[in-house]
Order: structure tokens, then sequence, then C-alpha cells
């Protein structure tokens, strides 16, 4: 450490340290307020624009869930809706509230502009993510009921799945069988059903169930005549139904 | 260190990278993120986020609450243990942290004013339908949450809501996928069927002693007795300590008790008062003159009181025993003969005039009335105050002891026996939850400890210990002989039964329609037209079974039969099914199934997307 013999010596240093560095401290403190401020200024606009986004989906949820049939307020919800997509193009509501739209459409059965919304959101959602996924599997449903199956299941077997193979299969099935491919859409069903349940929350996958059951029928007790054995004894033999699960 | 800088700035260029680094540093992240940054002690961590004992312990507690409020006084106490709690509500918590992250990563975000408008229009929080600030602390402290604990996780609630709406709440049902579950949960069945009750099957037969024999020797292992335990306990109550009452106690008592008021004697009174002022005297002897020539109190006090409060009531004031109004008033009221007026009474508020409109005669209890009840009270509160402190002596003794019998005799107390208590004891003192829960607890049974001092309410207490223990056993042929006839009956019987629904299911299969078959063996038979899977007319083992079997081709019938639990055979054949057609359901059905497919479709798309949360995270439980 250097020691300076007066108190004088050592202003003297400073001072001489200031003429030959102070422009370009001082320059660096500028720089670096100017740009801390400059990115906490886009950090709160970019969160303010996440909150109104957030505002407004949660105005149009309310419209969509509070409709229940009334048309004028369903209609407040769809333009709400709209406004997200367009002033918000960029946010996660913009695809929830496309997603919400497409829902609508399969429900009136205006099954062209469900495609057109889940195409929407499949231009807008990163690779893998999960809104693509879900509207992937959507599009395939609504191709499917239009009555373009070929598309739908090659979407859904050229898609990443992701986390949702059993969703996946579940459509398959429905496509396969009412292809009448009934021995593809078993296998479809029980795929999802045993992915289903190997996961731990718990499912009621009620009419899942109900499909994969028609499609494994159990047969009924063949009772064979032993010819030999006089009449009135019990003569007859059976052969147990197989196991449902077999 | 601060030297080096120092030095360093002295020296130069790297200075100003430093100070560069401070500033930045600062700026970005703030002040807090370095003074109180990672505390260290957490339970777990999600994706590098920690979650803290703080967190985990109110995850419980409100864990704990709602298990309580489930089960009320069935609650056994050993399910509220942390240990056995702190894993689910760990799980839980996880599973919260890995949404909100994935909600954050979405971008999704609640403004302040949206959660102050949500928070501020709820019920809980509002009084006269305004929202009460003072209540909202108020509410929120009982709870245990601070304000700003609460708005993040009311904040958190809403994103995650935002969510699930997103993803699993946009789901629908497609025209072609209602058409296609239709067909199959709208399906129909015709079915007829005809019962083989095992009634007409079950016959005394006589039964071999061989047999018997035989059938204890395959079955033993269906003969065990229940494990149970031998038992030695000491039991209190108040009533083991019940001693003579010293008679002046009950004097004493019974003094009190003749003060209470229920036994004082009661005036109803009314007044006309006179505030002090300059017409006092004067008004005052006007009030008397008109009472003396017979005007009624009632309408004087109404036109002259100052007592405006019982003025308009004619001047009562109600009743009382001795204690309700100033002295000189109720020294006054205690020699006045009902209907009379009193002389002029003063006390701080004025002069009174006083009368005695109703009495009612309290008459204090005689001694023998009381004095049982008196006794018992007595006696009880003093029995209760040995008890306790016996109860504490019997904690350190017993807990000290490897036996009962020396704590017993310190304390002058008696063991009693108790034999074949078992687990599922519903009788009894051994009954309650905590002490099965003692018995049956490791160190008890199997260490052969004294139990603890367990509390029963109502001021018993008990301690015990195991003499012995009986493990299950094959119980001797005797005692189960009648379990044997009875199940060798219902096992031929069942036989039987299953013979005659063979032969019948042959004749079936062979053409005979159930109706035939059913009148020519007189049997019950029914037909049941166009059952769905939800039928609840027919039973429901052949529901199912009717529903299991392919469809029959066309013309053709398919039979089979099932047995009820009871053991009755029902034979039954599937006439046709008919597919189920959307659009020709009624509207209520339709939109049922609308529901039911997009809520399937809904609730997989949940638990798939949490699943896939979950498989891609980085989770350590510490």
């Amino acid at each position: 450490m250097d020691q300076y013999r007066t108190e004088e010596e050592q202003v003297e240093a400073l001072r001489r340290w200031w003429d030959e560095n102070g422009r370009s401290t001082i320059v660096a403190i500028v720089i670096a307020v100017s740009l801390s401020f400059a990115y906490q200024t886009w950090k709160g606009n970019a969160e303010r624009q996440r909150e109104n986004a957030s505002d407004l989906y949660q105005a149009m949820l309310q419209s969509m869930v509070g409709a229940q049939g009334d048309a004028a307020m369903e209609g407040q919800g769809v333009a709400m809706a709209e406004q997200l997509k367009s002033e918000y193009g960029g946010s996660t509501y913009a695809q929830f509230a496309a997603l919400h739209l497409a829902r609508l459409a399969v429900d009136k059965g205006e099954l062209a502009e469900a495609e057109s919304q889940l195409r929407w959101v499949l231009g807008k959602a990163d690779k893998g993510s999960d809104t693509g996924q879900l509207a992937q599997l959507r599009l395939a449903r609504v191709l499917a009921a239009s009555g373009d199956s070929d598309q739908a299941l090659a979407i859904l077997d050229s898609a990443g799945q992701g986390s949702y193979q059993a969703s996946y299969a579940v459509a398959r099935g429905d496509i396969l069988l009412g292809e009448g491919r009934t021995e593809e859409a078993r296998l479809a069903y029980s795929e999802a059903l045993s992915v289903a349940a190997s996961n731990p929350g718990q499912v009621n996958l009620q009419t899942l169930q109900q499909k994969l059951q028609s499609l494994n029928p159990v047969p009924a007790r063949e009772l064979v005549p032993a010819a030999a054995e006089p009449a009135g004894d019990p003569a007859v033999s059976e052969t147990t139904p197989q196991d449902q699960e077999g | 260190m601060l030297q080096d800088i120092r030095q360093n700035v002295v020296k130069g260029p790297v200075a100003r990278v430093v100070i560069w680094l401070i500033v930045i540093s600062f700026a970005a992240f703030g002040i807090e993120s370095i003074l109180l940054g990672g505390g260290g002690s957490s339970v777990a961590e999600v994706n590098g986020e920690e979650i803290s004992p703080q967190e985990l312990q109110q995850a419980l507690n409100t864990q704990k609450r709602r298990l309580i409020a489930m089960m009320g006084d069935q609650l056994d106490p050993a399910m509220l243990e942390d240990q056995r709690l702190s894993s689910q509500a760990l799980q839980s918590l996880i599973g919260r942290k890995l949404l909100t992250q994935a909600a954050d990563e979405m971008g999704l975000a609640i403004s302040e004013q949206q959660i102050s408008s949500v928070i501020t229009g709820m019920e809980d929080f509002q009084q006269d339908g305004q929202f009460s600030p003072e209540l909202y602390k108020a509410l929120l402290a009982e709870s245990g949450y601070t304000p700003g604990y609460f708005k993040q996780s009311m904040k958190e609630d809403m994103a995650l809501n935002q969510l699930r709406s997103g993803l699993a709440g946009s789901e629908f049902a497609t025209p072609y996928e209602l058409e296609l579950n239709a067909r199959i949960t709208a399906e129909q069945r015709d079915v007829r069927y005809l019962t083989i009750p095992i009634e007409n099957f079950r016959q005394d037969s006589e039964i071999s002693d061989a047999e018997i024999s035989g059938y204890y020797e395959e079955n033993g292992a269906r003969f065990l007795s229940e494990e149970s335990v031998d038992l030695d306990y000491i039991e209190l109550s108040v009533d083991h300590f019940r001693q003579p009452v010293d008679e002046q106690l009950i004097l004493e008592a019974y003094e009190l008790e003749k003060q209470e008021y229920q036994y004082q004697s009661e005036y109803r009174v009314s007044h006309i008062l006179f505030e002090a002022g300059e017409e006092q005297q004067q008004r005052l002897q006007e009030a008397r003159a008109r009472l003396a020539e017979g005007a009624p109190f009632a309408d004087v006090a109404g036109e002259l009181s100052d007592d405006v409060g019982s003025a308009a009531a004619g001047g009562d004031l109600g009743y009382t025993s001795g204690d309700a109004f100033p002295e000189a008033m109720e020294q006054a009221i205690a020699q006045l003969e009902p209907g009379v007026v009193s002389e002029p009474v003063e006390t701080d508020a004025g002069i009174h005039l006083i009368v005695v409109t109703d009495r009612r005669e309290g008459k204090p209890p005689e001694l023998e009335d009381v004095r049982q009840r008196l006794h018992d009270d007595i006696q009880a509160s003093e029995a209760r105050v040995v008890l306790l402190r016996t109860v504490e002596e019997l904690k350190d003794l017993s807990f000290n002891a490897d036996n009962l019998d020396q704590p017993a005799g310190e304390l002058d107390l008696t063991v009693a026996r108790a034999e074949g208590v078992t687990r599922s004891q519903n009788e009894g003192l051994f009954a309650a939850p905590s002490m099965l829960s003692a018995v049956f607890s490791e160190d008890v049974l199997q260490a052969g400890h004294n139990s603890e001092v367990i509390e029963l309410g109502d001021n018993r207490f008990v301690v015990l210990r195991v003499r012995s223990h009986h493990e299950p056993q094959v119980r001797p042929l005797e005692a189960v002989r009648e379990e044997i006839v009875a199940s060798i009956t219902e096992t031929s019987a069942r036989t039987a039964v299953a013979e005659e629904a063979k032969r019948a299911l042959g004749q079936l299969q062979a053409g005979t329609g159930v109706e035939q078959f059913a009148v020519e063996n007189d049997y019950q038979w029914q037909v049941e037209l166009g059952a769905e899977r939800g039928n609840n007319a027919m039973p429901p083992q052949v529901l199912q079974r009717a529903f299991e079997l392919p469809a029959p081709t066309e013309g053709e019938n398919l039979s089979d039969f099932v047995m009820t639990a009871t053991g009755d055979a029902l034979v039954f054949e599937l006439v046709r099914v008919t597919r189920g057609e959307y659009s020709a359901l009624p509207e209520p059905r339709r939109q049922t199934l609308r529901g039911q497919v997009g809520a399937e479709y809904s609730s997989l798309v949940d638990t798939e997307f949490q699943q896939g949360l979950r498989d891609a995270a980085d989770i350590t439980v510490l």
C-alpha cells in the first residue's frame, strides 16, 4: 500500500487521478444509469402490457362464461377475444383467446372458422409449446369432423404429441372407429387408457371405457351337451368366458 | 479487499469495470437480492426455486383444518401427525409451484388493480355490502396470513385459473365425436331374464361328522380367531375420590345460595321525578294534591314526571330485587305496601314519588330441598382436585414403572383387568379411538411398556399395559361346527343353483325362450326393452353382463347367466341391440353428452399437462 507523506500529497494524488479519469468515470456512470433506467422502463412497459392483456382476457372469460346462450354477452366476449388477438398478438393470452374462439365455433358447428382459429394459434405458438400441441390435436379433431380423416390422422401421427399421448390416442381412436378400423381403434383406446392410468391424477374416463368395452366384447358361455350322459342329469360342461383384459 | 480496490482505483481501468458491475447489478436486481438472498434452509427445490419450511407448515395447517372439519370426532389423532401429512402437503406444494412457474413462463400476470378489485369484491370481507379493511385484516390474522402473502397467493390462484381456462377450459366436442359417442353411450339393448332363487335349493340335509372335520382340515385358515389382548389398567374418575362432605361446607353453600337473585322478592315500581329547579316544590305539591284527590298515578306521572323515559309508560320502571335503584329509593320501596304512594324521596336525580305496582314474593329454598345437590357439587369439586393431583403423580409413577401394581399401590388405586380387546372393538371403555391406538401402539403392544395416561374427557383417565397378546389362531372345531354346517349347506345350495342355471341356459341356447322356460319351471321372469348402460330397473349384474356381450346377429338371441351376491342365478337372453343416435336424443341428454365428452378431454389434458411439467422438472426433495 502506498504511503503518502502528507494530506496535501494525498489530495494532490486524487486530483491527478480525477484529471486523468474523471471524464470517463462520469460517462461510465451516466451510461450505466441510463441503461438501467431504460431496462426498468422496458420491463415496466412489458409488465403493463402483460397486465393489460390479462385484464382483457379475464373480462373475456367472464363474458363467455356468463353468457349462457345470451348472444349479446357472448358477442362482447368474442369482440374482446379478437381485440386480444390483434393488439396483444404475441402474448399467450391471444392464443388462449383464439382457442376459446375455436371452442365457440365448434359448438356452433362452424368447423371452417374453428380450423382457421386453430391454425392461427399454430402460427403463433412456439414449437413444442403446450398451446401448440393442443392446437394441433384440436385441429386434427376438427378436420376429422369436417370429413378429412386422412389429413387428421396424418397430423396426429406426424405432430409432436409432447405430454399429451393419451389425449392424442383418444382422438386417433375416435377417427379410426368412425372409419370402421375397429381393431386399430381398440389399440388406440387401450393405449389412451393405460397411459392415463399410469398418471397419478384421477380422471373420469367413462365414455372412453364404454367405447373400449364395446370394442372388447366378452362372448357368452357356450354349453356343450355331453351326448353320452343320461337325460335329467346336469349334463352340461361349460367354457368360461374369456377374461376381458386377456 | 477494500484496500485492494482503492489500489486498483488509483491504477485505473480495472476499477471502472468493477464500479460498472456494481452499478449495473444494483440497478437491475435491486439491493435486496444481495442483502436478503438465499437463506439455504428449504424443504424442497423445484427447478431451482425453493419451498421454505414456513410454506410447508402453512400447507400442513390448512390440511389439518380440512381433516378436522371433515372427520370431527371420528378423527384418529394419529392421522394428524406431521410426518403422515407432510409428504402429501409437499407434493401439492410442488405441483402448485410447477404450475406457477409455467404460468410465469407463458407470461401470465395479474395486475394490482385486478387483484384489489377481486379482494374488495369478496363477500367475506364485506360489511353491509361495503369492503371493510378492518374485517379484512382481522380475518387474515385469524387464519395466519399477512396481507402481502394473501395477496400474492390470490394472484397465483388467479394466474393458475387463467392457465387452466386457456388450456383445459377451451376444450370442446366436435359434432363427429358427439355422433360417435352417442352411438355407444346411448346404445339400447333388449333383455329378457328370469330369476332362479337360491331358497328353492336350500335344504336341511344331514351332514356327517367326517364331512365337517374334512372341511375343517381343508379350510382351517378361514376360522381364525381375531387378534386380541388382555389388559391391566387403572381407571381414574371423579367418582373414585368422593369423600364425605363436611356439614359446615354445606351450610355455607346454602347461605350463598339463598343470596342468589332468583330467590329475592321483586317489586315492580313506578315513579314521578321532579328534577331540581325553581318550580320543583310547587310541582311536587301539585302532584301530591292530585294524587290525594284520587287521580291515577300513571296519568300524573305522564303529565308531570321529568323522567321522560318512564313518563310515557305511566312512570313504570320495571322490576327491582333490591339493587336496581339508588339506596334511598330501594329503602323506601322495601317498606311500601303495594298501591300506596310514598313520601317524597330524594336522590341525586331529584325528588321522587314512588308507588309499588306489583310484588313477586321470593322464597329461598329449604335446606333439605337443596342439600343433595349442594352436597354433590361440593363433593365433585373436591374430588376433582384430588383426581387431577393423583393423575399428575400417576403419570410420573407409571412412566417409571414396568408394571401397574406398584403405582397403584403407592396411590392406593386398584388395577382392573380386561380380556379380549380387539382392534375392531366397538363397545366399552376401550372402543375409543385414542384407547385403541394406545393399546395397539408399538410401545405398548410390542415393547410391553405402560401406556401414557390417556384422558377420555369427562374427567376420566386411564393408564394401561398389555398382560397378554393373543395372535390370531385357528378356533377349535367345536366352536366353528355351526359355521361349517352353514357353509357346507350354502355351498351345496349354490352349486345346485348353478346347475339349474346351466340347465336353463342349455334350453335357452337350444331355442326355448326365457318366458317359456320360466312358465314351465315356475320362475319369475321380466323383460326390459331399450335398456341403456345407466339403466337402474334391471339387476346390475345382468345389465353389466348384457353390455359386455357382443351384439347378436339379426334375428338371433344370445343367452348367459350371472350369479348375484346372495346366490340367486339370473338367466337372461339378449334379444336386440340398437345403436344410439345423437340427433334422436332429447335436448337435455345431448347437452349432458356434450358436457361429458368435452369434460373428459378437458380433464385428460389437464392431468397430462401437469404430468408433463413434473416430468420435465428438476425436483429435489431435501
